[in-house]
């Protein structure tokens, strides 16, 4: 809601700024591999295969220092293979301002950015809002290598409340989370990008599981969850993931190119709710 | 027709062969053709020929010195322009670019523009000049600023032709961006009379490797 009522301001500054804008389209298609879909201990895990597709139209205006002011209007939607309930399809609007500290490819840049996107979801107690603010730095040290690093809040409010147990909060999919991630990028040739970051996440996390009066009692909220089986409860729960990620970037050409990313991480979440994921994305990336 | 071989360093060797004349004109003319260590032509060399008596440099006729920014690049790549040169940065692309450089020999910038809307650049100052923009980090070119208004650039068949040169002792060295070693190892002296020299020269290409551009940190707003 508050990006929308964003777009008009900015649209109003982009009009009114001497700096000219330009506008890019991006798609994005892929397959995604979650090894524990469910964010579940042991016997309760679940793996699932998704098609993921987005396209998002950005406005960027350059101003005199390098300095630009970007922001558009994003679809996405995720197909899931064993777990159609998760099924969904977010629209949203983002808006980011990017200052660079000094002239030149190696100059510093700074980032503030917004998302806000509605989800909605063929299990509709997973519908709501997710609004994302980031804080970015980066640099680029030479030809082939960069480095970044980013701030990221998270909060995700889900409209259905079905309350699940008497005195827990049926509110199991409404959430916040604060992630740091680290990173750094290195071109290996023209065309071929590696990449490899670290990242930690505190906040809210949304585990699958059967009845465990343990992991309720841990549980901010509790749910029914209705896509993982009729046995199944979603508890909201706090936990810590630490993780890693690395890429592989091959241009196509020079508007498209691959990407295979892989993610290993490991989150410690209240009720001694502990549990691991690897999560592997081949997506096609076209700009235009 | 002879021909003698020298070597200069590691890196340089070079083999003059003196043809024929051509005409009775009085004016020579200097060919040169530039390999890399591999043999193959070298593209974008630019070769000079400084005569050993300064008083021979002759004021060039006014030309518009142009470095195009076509598809988000500089064209062309490498534009050698005698000291005291004017060029124009006119932008055929419809996005603005910011041209600047660092360079000792010229710094410059040339703030968000569209069309032919920058002014012309003075390059008053003998040396390499790195192009860049600040907008498109991946944009790359090279003004060669040179002391002697008798130079030319190789093509893609590794050759260039000095035309119009007055007779006399020169001293012909080749620059190319990637070069190992300096300039000045690639000096040699050469007679011109009025007839055409040719010239070989060959020179080591470091392995150089430019901003890809599709590299992500300039990427959209959102994810
Ligand atoms: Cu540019």
């Amino acid at each position: 809601m508050i990006a929308f009522a964003l777009i008009p301001f900015l649209m109003a500054l982009a009009v009114t700024s001497p700096a000219q804008a330009q506008w890019s389209f991006d798609a994005q298609a892929g397959l995604r591999q979650d090894s524990n879909l469910d964010n579940a201990r042991a016997d309760d895990i679940l793996s699932d295969n998704a098609f993921a597709a987005t396209v998002a139209a950005t406005q960027t205006t350059f101003f005199d220092r390098g300095d630009s002011l970007s922001w558009g209007g994003l679809a996405a939607t995720e197909s899931y293979a064993r777990f159609p309930g998760l099924n969904n399809l977010a629209l949203g609007g983002f808006a980011a301002f990017r200052h660079k500290i000094g002239l030149g490819a190696y100059a510093p840049w700074l980032r503030a950015g917004w998302s806000s996107s509605r989800l909605s979801y063929v299990n509709n107690v997973r519908d709501g809002w997710l609004h994302r603010a980031d804080f970015a730095a980066g640099k680029r040290l030479d030809e082939r290598w960069s480095v970044s690093a980013n701030y990221r809040f998270e909060a995700h409010s889900a409209t259905t409340q079905a309350q699940a147990e008497p005195g827990v909060s049926g509110d199991a999919f409404s959430g916040h989370a604060q992630t740091l991630i680290l990173g750094t990028e290195y071109a290996a040739g023209a065309g071929l990008l590696l990449s490899a970051g670290g990242f930690a996440r505190h906040g809210d996390v949304v585990s699958i599981g059967r009845d465990d009066d343990r992991v309720l009692a841990a549980a901010k909220a509790a749910a029914n969850d209705g896509v993982f089986g009729a046995d199944r409860y979603a508890y909201r729960l706090v936990g810590t993931s630490c993780g890693l990620a690395f890429g592989l970037g091959v241009a196509l050409g020079p508007r498209s190119r691959l990407t295979l990313d892989v993610q290993r991480q490991v989150t410690h979440a209240a009720g001694d709710n502990n549990y691991a994921k690897g999560i592997e994305t081949l997506t096609w990336i076209g700009s235009f | 027709m002879k021909s003698f071989t020298t070597r200069v360093g590691s890196y340089f060797v070079a083999t003059l062969l003196l043809a024929a004349p051509l005409s009775a004109s009085l004016a020579g003319e200097l060919h040169a053709l530039v390999r890399d260590q591999k043999g193959q032509p070298v593209v974008d060399a630019v070769v000079l020929a400084m005569p050993t008596d300064r008083r021979l440099i002759e004021a060039p006729k006014p030309t518009r010195n142009i470095v195009d920014q076509i598809n988000k690049e500089f064209l062309p790549y490498v534009k050698p322009v005698y000291v005291g040169s004017l060029v124009h940065f006119p932008n055929k692309d419809n996005v603005r670019h910011h041209v600047y450089s660092f360079s000792p020999a010229k710094k410059f910038e040339l703030p968000l523009y569209e069309g032919a809307a920058a002014p012309p650049v003075l390059f008053d100052k003998p040396g390499v000049v790195v192009l860049g923009c600040n907008i498109h980090d991946w944009m790359i070119g090279y003004i060669y600023v040179a002391d002697t208004p008798y130079f030319a650039k190789t093509g893609s068949d590794g050759l260039a032709a000095i035309r119009a040169l007055p007779a006399g002792e020169y001293v012909v060295r080749v620059w190319h961006p990637d070069m190992e070693g300096t300039e000045q190892a690639t000096m040699k002296q050469l007679t011109l009379g009025a007839d055409v020299v040719t010239t070989e020269q060959l020179l080591s290409l470091k392995p150089t490797f430019h901003i890809p551009r599709q590299s992500g940190s300039h990427g959209a707003g959102y994810h």
